[in-house]
């Protein structure tokens, strides 16, 4: 399941172009200090004031290479961005701004995960299985490449 | 209780067997500044946390960990998949190959097992989160040195993005022990 994308290490986004993702518009984030879910996903951190890179390494550009890569790049970054305002949350639990891009957040990556779940089989056990087989077992595995 | 999430929290393709640096990787999943030490460690000090913050805070951390447990796991297996016991002989893996063969098996760069030791746990707030401010400075420092050390584009990608999470949970701990300093908060 995790086969259908690429990414390239001498290939980076560009970092001036936020609205990247098709599912987000630039508008979503108005605290400046904060990623879009895609870029923060890449950069493996939302948060542009303590983002630190390691020597002129850029993060690495996850290129979906067909529809099922894409609508799990969508529930990776969208539930990564709700993650990141979790943990802030927990340490700054009365930030309003915060609570309400969070709630934002958990809500997107909710339907991304349904819009995933639909045609591609589980990421969570509370899906319903079909009626012929167990789908839980009977979709690859994550540390699966082939 | 836990669930499980049927996905890698960030993604891993490596397509080039390469046992060389899983010997030196495993350090990440089994070793002092591995994945599995943090996981276990912040899940642990959790219930001695003064207040709400600390234990969410290291419950969700904690969590996270284990997601890239999972990450690493994923490396390892990737990397030694397919490899033949002539092979592993010729990367110096003859005795991970007797006693694991293919398997993964946590053990840091050097071959010493996962110890317990790892958990290092006190119990009194300041001090358990200041040896996690250190423990992600330390598998930061770790994971540069793997980059130094690869220029696999399928190792660097994955390596880059745990490194930075390191940078984040340091920066969460420093704010919730720099808040405890100055309240005073004492330990239960």
């Amino acid at each position: 399941m995790n086969n259908n994308f690429g990414y390239d290490a001498y290939r980076y986004p560009d970092m001036s172009m936020s609205n990247q993702n098709p599912f987000l518009s630039q508008n979503d984030v108005r605290n400046s200090n904060l990623a879009e879910p895609y870029q923060g996903f890449l950069q493996g951190n939302l948060f542009n004031d303590i983002f630190e890179g390691y020597k002129n390494y850029r993060p690495a550009k996850i290129v979906p290479n067909n529809e099922q890569a894409e609508l799990l790049l969508n529930v990776d970054q969208l539930s990564f961005a709700a993650h990141e305002l979790n943990l802030y949350l927990d340490v700054h639990p009365t930030d309003q701004v915060m609570i309400q891009l969070f709630n934002k957040y958990q809500a997107m990556a909710k339907e991304a995960v349904e819009k995933y779940e639909s045609k591609y089989g589980p990421l969570f056990i509370s899906f319903p299985s079909g009626m012929n087989q167990f789908s839980w077992e009977a979709y690859a595995w994550p540390w699966e490449v082939d | 209780m836990w669930k499980y999430e049927k996905r890698l929290q960030y993604p891993v393709s490596i397509k080039k067997k390469n046992l060389a640096f899983a010997k030196q990787l495993v350090t990440q999943y089994g070793g002092f500044a591995g994945e599995l030490g943090a996981a276990l460690r912040y899940l642990n000090q959790r219930y001695t946390m003064p207040d709400n913050r600390g234990k969410a805070l290291l419950t969700d951390i904690g969590t996270e960990e284990l997601a890239h447990v999972e990450i690493l796991s994923t490396m390892l297996y990737q990397l030694m998949k397919g490899a033949t016991p002539e092979e592993m002989k010729e990367a110096g893996l003859a005795g991970h190959y007797a006693e694991h063969r293919n398997a993964i098996y946590p053990l840091d760069a050097n071959g010493v097992p996962f110890t317990v030791t790892y958990f290092a746990t006190t119990g009194d707030p300041l001090a358990d989160l200041s040896e996690n401010m250190a423990a992600e400075q330390k598998a930061r420092a770790v994971y540069e040195s793997l980059i130094d050390l690869t220029d696999d584009p399928d190792i660097i990608g994955p390596l880059l993005w745990l490194r930075q999470r390191e940078i984040v949970h340091f920066e969460r701990f420093k704010e919730l022990y720099d808040d405890y300093k100055k309240n005073k908060i004492q330990p239960r």
